[in-house]
């Protein structure tokens, strides 16, 4: 059967027009035509993501998600999606954008895009309150020690482990989620957990207060630049949430949450030296 | 999910700890169904017999292995006796509490098969001069593991699945190491499905090997 040629060029014009619509959408559009933006954010991670007494999601990422979606003029829909399962949930486009304090690896920037800083985290090392023989990083040679599983932290120490001559008898042992972590350290099941140092304070202050304190900052640690995490092709949100950031960390809103929830002053983004943030 | 593009080379990188990986999860599952079927063997002789202290704790203990979840009871052991200063390695935890579990189940499989055997093959054994312990042993057992063989083999691949649970506690085992492996790369599918397939094919060689082992020792 041959086509009429005005019917080729009918079907061609609607293939093409099909095309075209799929190369320009942009999630950016999606969201501001859906009125609503889904953030991944994690809420088993006080004080950046946790529940109110009436159940209500709240913290410095929850923060950070009502503010971008109130200057995009949409509704927020806080996502809860626990450590191991934000980029899974990023990936299957259950949520537009993870907000998440993910450090901005170059190894995790392949499979999904990150924003400028918005937050640093350095790292700490506690102990059982009434422990007295870990006073430093270098006290922790022979001790067990718990860690997060999956987290920066965590493949930094096991790298430094290969190159420090330390006894055989150092045993790392990752747990699943903080509340293992906190709970094993509170039993004596490990002598120190090495975790970010906000997080560490903020379980001192409330269901550790009395139980352990932070023996002092892990100085050899990494230092993550954490960023907002978008799909990789979703280039057009990423260079709103570029901005946006910006804009966060120009008009003082980031001092602000960080006084909140921190109760520090933000530190300066920018990298010395650098020329950029 | 139609714009996400598959990288398997950095599954096959991380290929020897996935396999380490792979067999402490079998390691565990062996270990776990051996000893649990050697408790179970007991308790469900306890199980049958008239003496109410032993009917009550193999009761008690199937009652509460069958009814908590499998993560609670690794919980107990972990947490519950690190609370009273007893103080367990995450492989042990895990160890002792499928093999909790998995008694629980065996037990009442083991006591059907038992249930199954005619009581005139007892008596007749007794009347043969043998002693209770020769019944069990040279009569008995035999014929009952000939019964539950299979529903033992589904014990088995239910056992492999409850290691799983160990990697909240800190245990390597296969999907500890996946989630390990997927949070340092950030290719979760990658990993997760390689996960599912050795889950796959470690579940259906015992399946299978259980098959074979059965058509060969069963065929009196």
């Amino acid at each position: 059967m041959k086509l009429p040629n005005y019917m080729t060029g009918l079907v061609a014009a609607v293939g093409l027009s099909v095309c075209a619509h799929a190369a320009q959408a942009d999630l950016l559009d999606d969201i501001v035509a859906d009125g609503e933006l889904r953030c991944g954010v994690m809420l088993d991670a006080p004080p950046v993501g946790l529940r109110n007494a009436n159940n209500e999601p709240i913290g410095f990422d929850v923060a950070v998600c009502m503010d971008m979606a109130e200057a995009l003029g949409v509704k927020a829909n806080v996502i809860e999606t626990p450590s191991p399962d934000r980029i899974p949930a990023l990936l299957s486009k259950r949520v537009d954008i993870s907000i998440s304090s993910a450090g901005n690896s170059l190894e995790r920037a392949k499979s999904i895009s990150f924003s400028i800083p918005y937050q640093i985290w350095d790292q700490s090392i506690a102990v059982a309150a009434d422990s007295t023989d870990i006073a430093s990083f270098d006290d922790l040679e022979g001790k067990k020690i718990g860690m997060l599983r999956g987290t920066t932290g965590e493949a930094a120490f096991l790298k430094q482990l290969e190159e420090l001559d330390w006894s055989g008898d150092t045993e790392i042992i990752s747990y699943g989620s903080n509340a293992e972590q906190f709970l094993a350290l509170s039993q004596g099941k490990v002598d120190a957990i090495i975790e970010g140092t906000a997080i560490i304070a903020e379980f001192a202050r409330g269901p550790g207060d009395g139980r352990i304190r932070i023996a002092s900052r892990w100085e050899t640690g990494p230092i993550d630049y954490t960023g907002l995490m978008v799909r990789r092709e979703d280039v057009g949100l990423l260079n709103w949430t570029n901005l946006f950031v910006w804009h966060q960390i120009k008009n003082g809103r980031i001092d602000e949450l960080y006084r909140e929830w921190f109760g520090v002053p933000a530190p300066d983004m920018s990298l010395p030296g650098s020329g950029a943030y | 999910m139609l714009d996400y593009r598959f990288q398997w080379r950095v599954v096959f990188k991380h290929w020897p700890e996935l396999l380490d990986a792979a067999f402490l999860t079998l390691e565990l599952t062996v270990l776990s169904v051996a000893l649990g079927l050697m408790i179970g063997l007991v308790l469900s002789v306890w199980r049958r017999s008239d003496n109410r202290l032993l009917w009550w704790f193999t009761a008690t203990w199937v009652a509460l292995a069958r009814n908590t979840p499998a993560l609670l009871q690794i919980y107990l052991f972990y947490f519950g006796l690190g609370a009273v200063s007893i103080h367990m390695s995450s492989y042990a935890a895990v160890l002792a509490a499928i093999t909790f579990n998995n008694a629980g189940y065996l037990t009442e499989i083991l006591r059907g098969g038992m249930d199954a055997i005619s009581p005139a093959q007892r008596n007749a054994a007794i009347g043969l001069g043998m002693r209770p312990v020769q019944v069990y042993v040279f009569v008995i057992i035999p014929q009952v593991l000939r019964i539950v063989f299979l529903p033992i083999t589904n014990q088995i691949v239910w056992a492999m699945m409850g290691t799983s649970l160990g990697m909240i506690i800190g245990l390597q085992e296969l999907t500890g190491m996946t989630t390990f492996l997927q949070s340092q790369t950030f290719r979760p599918f990658e990993f997760y499905l390689v996960a599912a397939v050795i889950y796959l094919i470690v579940a259906e060689s015992i399946l299978i090997t259980a098959r074979l082992t059965a058509r060969y020792s069963f065929r009196w």
